[in-house]
């Protein structure tokens, strides 16, 4: 069964710690990731929304082990990742990579981008140093990087170009999952399509597992076979993409889809606009997290926190109506 | 439409390879050097090493010859040659600008333009090596500070603020004092004085690159390096150190200016380098004589000039730097 | 053959600097200029139904490497009441137009090189050239009657003092007969009217405030006093979907309210189809089309335009490859004399070579600047301006 998933996150938890005075006392807790499962098949593309400090690049740093997690369990080809040691953890490091969202910080100034590329493969020993430079070009032109950019520095390529050499640096070291971190939010919208198949494409060569974080729902409803939405920290509702955008069944998701503004004037959605603010990971509300803001919510919201509740079709839900 | 998209291609490739690529490294000589101030302050200091390094060979008097005259000839006597003794035999001081004395005589009768050229060596080889001992105590304390985090950061940053609260002149007097009971030799001191310099002024480098560390450390491709599993100690040496460097050789330029003035103040105050070796710091120390300070223009301006040159032109050389690593802070 | 092209290159560098230098002096020439003469700044409105028509604007940024067109022959007009969307990605100018209305380009760098940019001032009943106006006018007119939101608001906010103190500075500024409770009132009710009704919100700091609500306030200060044109620069695109829909809304229902204009910059079209009835979109500094939010997104008439379009994934349309606009914007140093589109462009024709295409109209309000719809323009001409027959047609693909 385990051979199906190529990851498996299960009950996932990541507390970061308030500290204050001058002994740098914890007087509380950041409840950044609390308690998240997911799934995601072989060659796939699990897409996480959800909108700034709901947890979801958190996520994406606890899978890699970037962020060490407060407790759970992340199986990546079915090896426990979370309970390596630093250096066990090492040789396990190529399999899975990750895309970061800011293309200008991501890259080390310093160095060429043949250098940037192939660092990490020159690290791990993953080809002959005859073969070396072959390799890297291979990959630049997967990537659709030009042969004579290999002796180039960061500052003289556009934000687009400089995503395709992280995209090419993760490549390079032939991975099966990769953690896309926002990776199309800071170019332009001509450059995002470019990325956006350029990563479709290389999936399809290679069989990637994707986890695309973005809180652009046309972009994650493009490239995901599988969604999460996430709200302070917690899933609120997974499922395949054509169920969850049929039939939203959350009244956040409901909310969340409501709100994309679509391109074309004659279409005027009914909109749920949701009131008030998200509250802070640091206080999260009583219950179901969402009740605050939610327009259905009963007197149960407020103290019971939902379970999740599979509706068919692998569409899984955490809210009381449907209880 | 193929075609269209492979020539426009094509086009691009032949325009972008004929472009003249940089690295990071040549942009920065570029704009330091399209910078006229920090040109004028490189020159000026490469006259000053120059004329420290090579003057002395040149002029034919020793650091701490002193100058006899004949009182009844006039005529002036050198201090090698046996005619030295006589009774009508004076020590030729405060002789006025001449030919053999290109900036004349000091109050002591030795040459002011031989003692300006060795006490330039002293200043700079301070300024030099004070700044190369801080650096290296102040880059390793605040690298590993900031790298390392948690306790260890904890403990150095107090020692900073320990060392941050020492206060320095009072101390130099006193250090100054134990040296001179305790025997040490003129010329060795000018060496303990620039180890203890050293010593005491790493702390703000380390504040620096600590600060610059933590930054850099959350950057997204110190992350990226993290994630590809990169050793360790290949992250510090290739990505950290390399994008440390600027803010290293910034403090460098910016602080031997500092320490060339904190090393005349002493001097100066005659803690520093002491008789009979030339300091442009104790050459400018007789303007405590006001028949010097009102007559003998000659004696002490020129090594006032030469500090004030050097200082100008270390801050003017570390200010096109900064300019050049980082345009932005440019206005 | 390197040497002798090195060398070429720090020639050209060297004329950029002194051609640079003459440019700054000028400016500051006239900057410290005290008293211009009203005769050099009034005009006339083409059509006293808008509120500011731009005029073949040319604000140029003279640097180091050469002069940069970030926005070279604009003509638009915003007319009154109404909203204009300004799209395009970015560097293509969009900002740099809306900074140009206020005068707050980077001098001496920046500078509005040529045009003109007339606004029809409410108060005085007179047509200013906002180009060549002093700037003891522009003081009176920024704020006033022209005002702008961030996309930051963060950092539009002065984080030391307090919501109340900045709102009412605002107020007082421009209202300088108020009293003090007067200028609270009004305060409150500014707030009041961006749906903040708090106690005690005066005496909060920015950062005691969530993004959205900043936001508000950002708007509540840019609505204090009644400006005829509020300026917004990608106002939601710092903030999350769900506030942003709370903001749009409240734009929305504001600008019924206040019967202000509005214009909109961002890049999102998404937004702009909720929000303007017109839009203008931009490309390397230039208008490539402009029309009402029919047009454009209806019957797209120009290749980039349409690219743009198609390259968005859209929410429950199913596209197996999203079209992508190959290569990148060009070099906004030296660019080319043919249409600047030309090297992306998938429906080139031989024309494109040639000169930069003129604006060509495809009905009364469709503009476009492409050499694909040289006969449907000609076509309206003979018709007299009779509806748009073309423009949409030859796009559907």
């Amino acid at each position: 069964m385990s051979s199906e998933y190529v990851v498996e996150v299960k009950d996932l938890k990541k507390y970061f710690p308030i500290k204050s005075g001058i002994l740098q006392r914890t007087v509380g807790q950041v409840h950044a990731v609390d308690g998240v499962s997911f799934r995601i098949k072989k060659g796939q593309t699990f897409g996480l929304v959800g909108e700034s400090g709901c947890g979801k690049t958190t996520i994406g740093r606890s899978i890699l082990r970037l962020t060490d997690p407060t407790s759970g369990e992340v199986k990546i080809s079915g090896m426990d990742i979370c309970h390596l040691k630093k250096k066990e953890l090492t040789p396990v490091r190529p399999k899975m990579q990750m895309i970061f969202q800011d293309p200008f910080s991501s890259l080390d100034p310093r160095m060429p981008v043949g250098e940037i590329i192939g660092e990490a493969v020159k690290e791990h020993k993953l080809v002959s140093k005859g073969e070396y430079k072959d390799y890297i070009l291979k990959v630049m032109k997967d990537c659709g990087l030009r042969p004579y950019y290999i002796d180039r520095y960061p500052h003289e390529f556009s934000g687009g170009q400089r995503q395709r050499i992280c995209i090419a640096r993760a490549l390079a070291l032939n991975p099966d999952f990769i953690v896309c971190d926002e990776p199309v939010s800071a170019l332009d919208v001509s450059i995002q399509a470019q990325i956006i198949n350029l990563m479709k494409d290389l999936q399809q060569q290679r069989q990637l597992t994707y986890l695309f974080i973005s809180h652009d729902l046309s972009v994650v409803e493009h490239i995901s076979d599988v969604i999460g939405v996430m709200y302070l920290g917690t899933m609120v509702e997974t499922g395949p993409k054509e169920e969850i955008f049929k039939e939203p069944l959350h009244p956040y998701t409901k909310a969340l889809f409501s709100a994309v503004p679509i391109a074309d004037p004659d279409v005027k959605m009914k909109r749920v606009i949701l009131e008030g603010d998200i509250p802070s990971p640091a206080k999260p509300p009583k219950g179901c997290k969402f009740h605050t803001r939610c327009k259905e919510c009963m007197e149960r919201c407020k103290q019971e926190v939902p379970t999740e509740k599979d509706m068919g079709n692998g569409h899984v839900v955490s809210c009381h109506l449907y209880n | 439409m193929e075609d269209l998209q492979e020539r426009n291609q094509l086009e691009q490739d032949e325009f972008e390879q004929n472009q003249v690529i940089l690295t990071p490294g040549q942009l920065v000589a570029k704009r330091f050097f399209r910078n006229k101030l920090a040109c004028v302050g490189l020159g000026i200091i490469i006259v000053m090493i120059l004329f420290c390094a090579i003057g002395p060979f040149i002029s034919p008097y020793g650091e701490y010859e002193i100058f006899y005259i004949n009182s009844t000839t006039g005529e002036e006597v050198r201090m090698k040659e046996d005619s030295v003794g006589g009774s009508d035999m004076g020590i030729n001081v405060k002789a006025p600008i001449s030919s053999a004395h290109w900036l004349g005589t000091d109050a002591d009768g030795r040459d002011v333009m031989t003692r300006l050229m060795y006490g330039g060596r002293i200043s700079l080889f301070v300024g030099i090596i004070v700044v190369a001992i801080e650096l290296v105590i102040g880059v390793l304390m605040g690298g590993i500070a900031g790298y390392y985090g948690g306790a260890v950061d904890m403990i150095i940053m107090r020692l900073v603020e320990i060392f941050n609260s020492i206060p320095f002149i009072p101390l130099m007097l006193i250090i100054s004092s134990v040296l001179f009971a305790s025997g040490v030799k003129p010329q060795h001191k000018i060496f303990w004085i620039m180890g203890i310099m050293g010593v005491l002024y790493w702390a703000g480098v380390a504040r620096l690159v600590r600060g610059q560390i933590l930054s850099l450390r959350e950057l997204e491709y110190m992350q990226a390096a993290e994630a590809t599993g990169i050793r360790t100690s290949k992250k510090i040496l290739k990505h950290l150190i390399p994008n440390v460097m600027p803010i290293i050789i910034l403090i460098a330029t910016m602080d031997i200016g500092g320490v060339i003035l904190t090393e005349s103040v002493l001097s100066y105050l005659g803690v520093g380098i002491a008789w009979p070796f030339a300091s442009w710091g104790n050459m400018v120390d007789v303007v405590k004589q006001s028949v010097i300070l009102k007559n003998y223009i000659n004696i002490w301006l020129p090594p006032g000039i030469c500090i004030l040159l050097t200082v100008l032109a270390w801050n003017f050389i570390g200010d096109g730097m900064r300019d050049a690593f980082d345009p932005r802070m440019k206005r | 053959m390197s040497a002798l092209a090195n060398k070429n290159q720090k020639k050209e560098l060297k004329e950029v600097k002194k051609f640079n230098l003459r440019k700054y002096r000028e400016y500051n020439k006239m900057m410290r200029k005290k008293r211009v003469p009203e005769s050099e700044y009034l005009t006339k409105m083409k059509n006293p139904e808008n509120i500011i028509e731009f005029d073949n604007l040319q604000s140029y940024f003279y640097t180091d490497v050469g002069t940069v067109k970030a926005v070279d022959g604009v003509s638009f007009d915003i007319p009154r009441g109404k909203t204009i969307g300004v799209v395009g990605e970015s560097g293509c100018g969009k900002s740099v137009t809306s900074l140009s209305i206020m005068r707050l380009l980077q001098g001496p760098q920046g500078q509005i090189a040529g045009g003109e940019i007339r606004f029809n001032q409410q108060s005085t009943g007179r047509v200013l050239n906002l180009a060549k106006a002093s700037i003891k006018e522009m003081e009176k007119i920024r704020g006033n009657e022209i005002s702008m939101i961030f996309q930051e608001p963060m950092t539009t906010l002065n984080p030391v003092f307090t919501i109340g103190d900045q709102l009412c500075e605002c107020i007082s500024l421009h209202n300088p007969q108020m009293n003090k409770k007067d200028v609270e009132q009004r305060a409150l009710e500014t707030l009041k009217m961006v749906g903040i009704v708090r106690e005690g919100i005066l005496k909060n700091y920015p950062h005691e405030l969530s993004g959205g609500m900043r936001q508000r306030v950002v708007i509540a200060m840019a609505l204090a006093c009644d400006p005829q044109l509020v300026i917004a620069d990608e106002p939601t695109t710092a903030l999350d979907v769900t506030i942003q829909a709370q903001i749009l809304d409240l734009l929305r229902e504001l600008k019924n309210k206040i019967n202000a204009s509005i214009m909109l910059i961002t890049h999102d079209l998404g937004v702009v189809a909720e929000m303007a009835d017109y839009v203008v979109v931009m490309y390397a500094g230039r208008v490539v089309e402009q029309g009402t939010a029919d047009d454009i997104f209806h019957h797209p008439a120009h290749p980039y335009t349409i690219g743009l379009m198609k390259s968005r994934p859209m929410l429950n349309q199913k596209v197996d490859r999203l079209y992508s606009i190959p290569g990148n914007v060009p070099n906004p140093v030296n660019l080319p004399a043919h249409c600047y589109f030309k090297n992306r462009c998938e429906s080139c024709v031989e024309a494109c070579s040639g000169a930069y295409p003129a604006m060509i109209s495809l009905s009364e309000t469709h503009k476009v600047s492409c050499h694909l719809h040289r006969e449907a323009g000609a076509a309206v001409r003979q018709a007299g301006g009779a509806k748009k027959q073309t423009g949409g047609k030859q796009n559907v693909q």
